[in-house]
């Protein structure tokens, strides 16, 4: 099968690539709530969308709730905590000088890395004072992922009405492009990739399932494509185990893309695992979703088959598509809840949702992606039902 | 093995240090008036007294009067003579006489004209001294000059002179393989600027590397080594253009999936139409380098990409098509250019019943259309009822895909959606709904988007929301070679040779083949840089647009009878004329107010 089946009926779909510009309309209009996280880092994009709220704030903005958050190292001041401190400020800065008060319509709150509950807790019930029924925003430019991964978790398990009455209807997921990328950053070491879910790395969990559906985008760091491939070199000679390698590329930016997209499907050309692997590419995040979703229904058909069948994709980079991977499989379990029959494919107690699917990421807590850098460009945005 | 000439000795103290440098030959000179030479009597001693072995000595002058001169050294013999001044077969000759067992060699002038070099090359010199009529300057030497006479007279010895010293040397050799080079200033150093040991031995050892290089081409028994061009391309080249990374990373491409399925490598390719360029007495080696440079600053498209940019054209279009609340498969393809494309669509994408006619409309392009259009205004046709048949499915469709493979001069897009917009606007009088055109192109460059919106019709159809242009490789104005935004290369100097290499290519290899006589009328110029000036340096693995440099994709004998195989020979669809000029008959016919008498059926429509 080769087609990209278009988005089935029966899908569980939570998440749609939808147009920033009639969000930010919306968002900045006065006729619904929005409460909207930015968070500053040491990137030029992770500034884009506090500016171009500023550039578009009107008379009509008076139900938008801002959340500047800045995530501190634990230990000593790196340089980068040091730049998102002063980018914290100057985006503070910019929104008070839009008209936003701090205390009011404005706050702020610096946040130690890794990120506990309680911080989201006490941020919710900030942003949520007053207000009902709300649209949330969320700028995952520079947010980092093992931040990011807790949000959505905190979304997905629904605790986000942290007051009564409040609740985020809609969630909108935006992402800034940077427009070049640092070739310095090839070599940055992400250390091993786990499944963020288990937290173990997912050549362990690969390895306890007879057959396994492995989707991996090659973009990205070169050396976490590698990890995954020697995890599936590794399980591959006694378990039968597929491998989709996806290089992603931009048609406004081909040239940027393509140089990495060769090489690192190179990788793949001097294995043994060439009957194993499907090489294809994906042109824009929308793109990405539908290909996924495509690959997903293809695993449930070989689920279906068998007992013990793992899902797995490993998204690398931009992060945009990792947290588009993250909803995919959210979406895979949630199909299998809908239509499986587990007494057939399982048994007893082990059979959970979490068995059947996992989503690698990087083992380091904070590392440069190499899509951090550059100036910021165009915006692209998902947005998630919730359904909690 | 190229000669190692120092210049200017000026003691015999100054001769015994070249001697333990390793140098070949110490020139002296015996200029008229004395400007910086040795006197007669010191030059007779130094010459006289010399060894046998090396460094042996070369006297240079500009002394015209060759009989007085030979009388006043007293010579027992001497080994080089250059002359500076005279360019005659008369001196030469004479000189012959004087100096017996001399090898003579006549000045090259940087300054001189063509006519001039051309003139002296015919001289039955030993060799000839490219340097400035000044001499011992210190200005650099002049490479395009020396690429001229390589051009003209390839077996030529030449004592290369001119700012040489130990950064160059390398280079000078592998480029031009000279007989000796000539060297001064670069080797001398300090206050009183005399020679310098150290550099003496530096550019020693360097020009010796380059040229032992030369030798082993000959003796290697890496014989697919010494084959030219890979021996003549400069390492600085080599790396500044990343030559090496590059076309690596094509190979692999290639490898994968090969172009047109050839039973040679890329890499096997590419040496052959080097080697092909290399071989024609009219291209200096720095056009081979520049070929080179294009050749590696290509991208390939394979199949897997272009495969995958269906499915992405298709998603577009599905979003588009359910916008209208319409089944996902409810929409009209033309193709730009019919042919394996909209098959690929409907089989890539799992789409079923292409060829249901109940379903899918049998006009799968412009020129359908058009006949369509004409057998409908006919009720006495035999066509008639099919073809109102058939434009009645089409004005249903509320979405009209033009598929494209490529657009990148952007001029056959242009005509097809002009006329598909011309009958957008008469028929959706007549419809309730709104119709969109979607253009999903796999390829589009920059040239090609801005030709669409130039033109008014579509513009304003893009204006309105009525057309929309996607596309999977967008492709900027740095890939055309001919834009001065070209990042393809990193060396202005050799973009410069590119296009240079191209203009003459296209000269001796586009001008006169017939087959692209129709080509180069459309495109109004010689296709030096491709159809309409397109410049790219793509390949897509079926085939290699006309838009990419002829040099990649030509196949053919040039004027001077030399073969010529680009590295992506390219199968032309189109050789003769007639269909397109029918097709450009039908439609002029057709929007002819006279011939509207269609329009009145389009109640039946």
């Amino acid at each position: 099968m080769t087609s990209i089946r278009p988005q089935d009926d029966q899908w569980p779909s939570r998440v749609h690539v939808r147009n920033w510009d009639s969000i930010r309309t919306q968002m900045l209009d006065e006729s619904s709530s929005f409460v909207a996280i930015l968070a500053p880092n040491f990137e030029d994009r992770s500034l884009a969308v506090a500016e171009d709220i500023c550039i578009h704030k009107n008379e009509k903005t008076n139900r938008l709730i801002l959340g500047v958050i800045t995530l501190q190292g634990k230990e000593e001041y790196d340089a980068r905590d040091l730049i998102k401190a002063r980018n914290c400020n100057r985006c503070v800065r910019n929104l008070e000088l839009a008209g936003f008060t701090l205390g009011a319509n404005l706050h702020h709150q610096s946040l130690e890395n890794p990120i506990v509950e309680a911080d989201l807790r006490q941020l919710f019930t900030t942003l949520e004072k007053g207000i009902g029924e709300y649209n949330l925003v969320i700028d995952v430019s520079g947010l980092p992922r093992t931040f990011l991964w807790r949000l959505l978790d905190y979304v997905d398990n629904g605790e986000l009405h942290t007051r009564p009455g409040s609740r985020a209807q809609q969630i909108y997921l935006i992402y800034n492009w940077a427009e070049s990328y640092s070739d310095l950053l090839e070599h940055e070491s992400v250390g091993e990739v786990v499944d963020h879910v288990r937290q173990e790395p997912i050549a362990d969990v690969i390895s306890r399932y007879s057959s396994a559906d492995v989707v991996l985008f090659g973009s990205g760091s070169t050396q976490s494509a590698f990890h995954v491939l020697g995890t599936v070199k590794k399980n591959a000679p006694v378990r039968d185990v597929e491998l989709e390698f996806i290089s992603f590329l931009r048609p406004n930016r081909f040239g940027l893309f393509w140089d990495s997209a060769i090489r690192q499907q190179e990788l793949f050309s001097s294995t043994t695992l060439q009957d194993r692997v499907s090489k294809s590419f994906v042109f824009d995040e929308e793109h990405a979703l539908y290909w996924l979703r495509d690959l997903a229904s293809r695993s449930l058909d070989r689920l279906s088959d068998r007992k013990d069948h793992l899902f797995a994709i490993v998204p690398g980079g931009p992060k945009i598509i990792s947290i588009i991977s993250q909803f995919v499989v959210s979406e895979y379990l949630r199909k299998i809840e809908l239509d499986f029959d587990f007494g057939k494919i399982g048994s007893g107690e082990e059979v959970t949702k979490r068995r059947y699917a996992a989503v690698g990421g990087h083992g380091r807590g904070q590392y440069l992606s190499l899509y951090s850098f550059g100036v910021s460009g165009e915006f692209s945005c998902l947005e998630v039902t919730n359904e909690a | 093995m190229t000669l190692f000439k120092a210049c200017n000795v000026r003691s015999h103290k100054e001769y015994e240090l070249l001697s333990s440098s390793g140098v070949d030959v110490a020139g002296v000179r015996a200029l008229a008036g004395g400007r910086g030479s040795l006197p007669l009597e010191d030059i007779t001693k130094l010459v006289n007294c010399a060894p046998q072995s090396s460094p042996k000595l070369a006297i240079l002058t500009d002394r015209i009067d060759l009989a007085q001169f030979s009388d006043d050294l007293k010579l027992k013999s001497l080994d080089f003579l250059m002359l500076h001044s005279v360019h005659d077969t008369t001196t030469i000759e004479l000189a012959r006489k004087l100096f017996p067992n001399t090898r003579i060699g006549s000045l090259l002038a940087y300054e001189f004209t063509k006519n001039e070099i051309n003139r002296v090359l015919e001289l039955e010199a030993d060799f000839f001294v490219c340097d400035w009529q000044a001499g011992g300057t210190g200005r650099t030497f002049n490479q395009r000059f020396l690429d001229y006479v390589m051009v003209r007279q390839p077996s030529a010895k030449l004592m290369v002179a001119g700012g040489l010293n130990s950064l160059n040397v390398e280079a000078i050799v592998r480029d031009y393989r000279p007989y000796a080079i000539d060297v001064d200033s670069g080797v001398r150093s300090g206050q009183f600027n005399r020679f310098d040991a150290k550099l003496l031995s530096v550019f020693s050892t360097r020009l010796k590397i380059a040229s032992s290089d030369e030798e082993l081409e000959v003796k290697s028994t890496f014989s697919r080594a010494s084959i030219a061009p890979w021996s003549s391309i400069s390492s600085a080249t080599m790396e500044g253009e990343n030559i090496v990374a590059k076309l690596r990373l094509l190979s692999k491409l290639d490898e994968t999936d090969r172009y047109r399925n050839s039973k040679e490598s890329l890499i096997q390719r590419i040496s052959k139409s080097l080697s092909q360029l290399a071989n024609h007495p009219d291209v200096p080696n720095r056009w081979v380098e520049a070929a080179l440079v294009a050749f590696a600053a290509s991208t390939y498209f394979p199949n897997e990409l272009l495969k995958s940019s269906i499915r992405f054209l298709y998603m577009k279009v599905w979003k588009s098509v359910v916008e209208f609340d319409e089944p996902r498969t409810s929409f009209h393809v033309f193709s730009n250019d019919p042919g394996a494309l909209a098959e690929d669509f409907f089989r890539v994408n799992d789409i079923h019943g292409r060829l249901d006619q109940d379903k899918n409309i049998r006009i799968d392009g412009v020129e359908e259309l058009g006949r369509a259009l004409i057998d409908a205004g006919m009720p006495e046709s035999p066509l008639h009822d099919q073809a109102i048949q058939r434009l009645r499915m089409l004005a249903e469709r509320k979405v009209w895909v033009v598929l494209v493979d490529q657009t990148l001069s952007g001029h056959s897009l242009v005509g097809d959606l002009e006329r598909i917009a011309w009958f957008h606007g008469q028929i959706k009088e007549h419809v309730t709904h709104p119709i969109r055109i979607m253009v999903s192109a796999q390829i589009a460059t920059q040239t090609a988007l801005k030709a669409l919106r130039k033109s008014e019709a579509l513009d304003a159809l893009l204006r309105d929301g009525s057309l929309s242009i996607d596309y999977a490789i967008g492709l900027g104005d740095g890939y055309n070679v001919s834009d001065h935004r070209c990042d393809l290369v990193s060396d202005p100097e050799v973009l410069q040779d590119l296009r240079d290499l191209s203009a003459w290519f296209a000269s001796e290899f586009i001008v006169d083949d017939g087959w692209l006589g129709r080509m180069r009328r459309k495109s109004g110029d010689n296709l030096e840089f491709g159809y309409r000036s397109a410049g790219l340096l793509i390949a897509r693995q079926d085939n290699c647009p006309t838009d990419s440099l002829p040099l990649l994709w030509h196949s053919g004998t040039g004027k001077a009878g030399y073969k010529y195989s680009g590295p992506f020979p390219r199968v032309h669809s189109r050789i003769g004329e007639q269909v397109i000029e029918q097709t450009a008959d039908l439609w002029g016919t057709l929007v002819s107010a006279k011939e509207q008498s269609w329009l009145r059926n389009m109640s039946d429509v």
